[in-house]
């Protein structure tokens, strides 16, 4: 046997511990855990697609700081893949086919009704799982199992938020506007209803969603003259325009937005809160919880930057973390199936806002829409005071 | 009554936007028989270059808004002599050119100032008040500043040689060319009037409204609509059918609401059409 001297052997462990440390290295460079980002990223809706495609990063960004999601027994990096909806039907349905085609089964969004309308019924073929914002009826349903609900609707915390509110602001009339498809009908008719139900004399007035001008509708309201105005499904750019045009116009009136924009683009269209005689809204998350303070310090800490204003990114950086939790208890981004049963299987839980639960076989027939709390906030003769939590019971 | 004022008003205000934002697009379709689906996109830009020089330069709102008026017709012109000019007798090669420009400038707005609207406000709040009626002062500077755009455009085409030598292109081509017009000379400048028209509407406009990378779109919408109306190419045509649709626009949006009044306004379209389908001025305004 030839014997190998020594001072030839270094270069050839040399080599061979290069070739092993180089191939690990590829092993979790090759690993990846694929995650759908979709929602209206463009348009009077932005703020929305772009807070859910926000609070999905977030939520892979922490993961990937500590090497990535656990998955079995090696790290796997968290990619996110955005694609805009466009708040339509065609473009929901869109999305589901090229994320299908990225080989993407896990979404986090929609948020508009007409996308959840368009992509369910694709993801379903493709086998995809979706957690939607939407506020359509059957929003989740048993037809479509692997679809889940980040958010509640305002069948849900509606009849306290607007009980509150009428305490406090004591109106006995109302007017809700809002745009004249299903994502404004579907949440514009639930609350109606549940204005009508606390003895609030309501009436409905839909317009062309993507006006701009919104003075003949302005004209219409002034002429109507309600105690407050409910602009839920207005979204935020139309939003902003119309509180606008609204002060400009001298209404003097309350305004209420229990929907997702939070509160910043009422408050942006007015001026400020000091211009403001009363004004009440919805977080969907509450953003004066400390859990939530220290996920916006987390995000400017790890992403560099300022957290999206719009309460949907906490709403979907909560029910990012839980998904991702949840692939790694199925240990597969591709199973959707997998995924959706250890969704099921656990109280879901976040770094940020602990324990919630599920709920929703009540209302949808199956329990699969999470229970973060909500807020509520006001804006009081021209102060705003500190958002109040809202608890949601779980099921 | 103080609705049915307000709603005139508001009808008048509209007008006045819809017919500066459509002279320009009947004026490139009447002289250069092209389709400029960039219409928008020039209104747009408009509202970001005034946008960017108020908030990023500080520079006073009339001067940006003039400013952006300038700079949207030089991109008019350099545009149409590059990328239009070569293929201007292809129909169809326009409409897709000045769709691909459309996509690029939405892509570009979108990359430098993000997708979600900008924050930019007109600079005059407040609304002048009568018994039972109000117009904010903002609608009632931009309807005076559109007056005075429209009347200049008036003055242009019909009472000097360079409108003359433009309607003569409209009007007959070939004979215009062999009394020596050049459209080389031309096109460009009709082309750069159009989009210089499209970007001051933007300037003043968007402040009151929205402020957005694809707001073009409704806006190249409705000035369809009024080209359609008032008769491809006809400038007199633009004007009067732009006041049409913004008095219907209001009076049915106020009396009907939103979604009926949208439906009553394409109702009342189609009607004429049908009775005129060369639009109201489609044939007599040209040879005026």
């Amino acid at each position: 046997m030839k014997i190998v001297k020594s001072e030839k052997r270094y270069p050839l462990v040399a080599l061979l511990v290069a070739i092993t440390t180089a191939s690990t290295a590829a092993s979790a460079q090759d690993c990846e855990v694929k995650l759908g980002a979709v929602g209206p990223m463009s348009g009077s809706g932005a703020t929305y697609g772009l807070a859910i495609k926000a609070g999905a990063e977030f939520a892979a960004a922490m993961v990937n700081q500590d090497g990535g999601l656990t998955m079995g027994s090696r790290k796997c990096r968290v990619k996110v893949f955005p694609v805009d909806a466009l708040y339509t039907a065609s473009g929901g349905a869109a999305a589901a086919n090229l994320l299908a085609s990225e080989n993407v089964r896990v979404i986090m969004g929609p948020l508009g009704s007409p996308e959840n309308a368009g992509l369910r019924p694709v993801a379903k073929r493709h086998g995809q799982l979706s957690f939607n914002a939407s506020y359509m009826e059957g929003a989740i349903t048993p037809e479509f199992p692997l679809a889940f609900h980040a958010t509640q609707a305002p069948q849900t915390w509606g009849p306290e938020l607007i009980k509150a509110a009428k305490v406090q602001f004591k109106f006995n009339t109302a007017m809700v506007v809002a745009p004249n498809d299903q994502a404004g009908t579907d949440p514009g008719k639930q609350l109606a209803k549940m204005y009508g139900d606390v003895g609030v004399k309501t009436t409905e007035e839909y317009y062309q969603r993507g006006t701009t001008n919104f003075a003949p509708m302005v004209t219409r309201i002034m002429n109507a003259n309600p105690d407050t105005l409910e602009m839920s499904g207005v979204p935020p750019a139309e939003a902003i325009n119309l509180t606008k045009q609204l002060m400009e116009a001298g209404f003097k009136g309350f305004i209420g937005s229990l929907g997702g924009s939070g509160s910043s683009p009422v408050l942006q269209g007015a001026g400020g809160p000091e211009k403001l005689k009363g004004f009440y809204w919805l977080e969907t998350s509450p953003v004066d919880h400390p859990g939530i303070l220290k996920m916006k310090a987390d995000h400017a800490r790890v992403m560099k930057s300022a957290a999206p204003e719009n309460p949907v990114f906490a709403v979907f950086a909560l029910a990012s973390e839980v998904t991702l939790t949840a692939i790694s208890r199925a240990g597969s981004d591709q199973d959707a199936e997998k995924v959706a049963d250890a969704l099921r299987k656990f109280n879901p839980e976040s770094r940020y806002m602990g324990k919630a639960g599920w709920r929703g076989k009540t209302l949808y027939g199956i329990n699969q829409e999470l229970t973060f709390p909500v807020g509520l906030g006001m804006v009081v003769d021209g102060k705003k005071l500190p958002v109040r939590t809202i608890e949601i019971a779980t099921e | 009554m103080e609705v049915f004022i307000s709603s005139g008003l508001i009808g008048l205000s509209m007008g006045a936007q819809y017919a500066l934002i459509s002279i320009g697009f009947t004026l490139i379709f009447g002289i250069m028989g092209v389709v400029n689906f960039a219409h928008g996109g020039f209104y747009i830009l408009g509202g970001y270059f005034a946008f960017t020089l108020t908030h990023a330069l500080g520079v006073p709102y009339v001067a940006a808004v003039l400013l952006a008026m300038v700079a949207t017709g030089i991109l008019g012109y350099v545009i149409e002599a590059v990328f239009v000019e070569k293929y201007v007798v292809d129909h169809l090669a326009t409409m897709l050119i000045t769709l691909g420009i459309y996509q690029i400038m939405t892509t570009g707005i979108i990359s430098v100032y993000g997708a979600e609207p900008a924050d930019f406000r007109f600079p005059i709040s407040g609304s002048l008040r009568g018994p039972g009626f109000y117009i904010p002062y903002s609608n009632l500077i931009v309807f005076a500043v559109c007056t005075v755009a429209i009347a200049a455009v008036y003055y242009l085409v019909f009472k000097t040689r360079y409108g003359i030598s433009l309607r003569a292109m409209a009007d007959d081509g070939p004979v215009a060319r062999a009394q020596g017009i050049q459209p080389a000379k031309m096109f460009p400048m009709a082309f750069a009037i159009a989009t210089a028209l499209a970007g001051l509407t933007g300037a003043l406009v968007t402040p009151m409204l929205a402020l957005e990378p694809h707001g073009g779109e409704a806006v190249l919408t409705k000035a369809f609509i009024v080209v359609i109306l008032g008769g491809l190419g006809s400038v007199t045509g633009a004007m009067v059918a732009a006041f049409i649709v913004g008095m219907v626009e209001a009076y049915s949006s106020v009396y009907l609401g939103g979604s009926k009044g949208a439906l009553a306004l394409f109702v009342l379209v189609v009607l004429i059409l049908m009775v005129r389908p060369q639009g109201l001025f489609g044939t007599d305004a040209r040879k005026a």
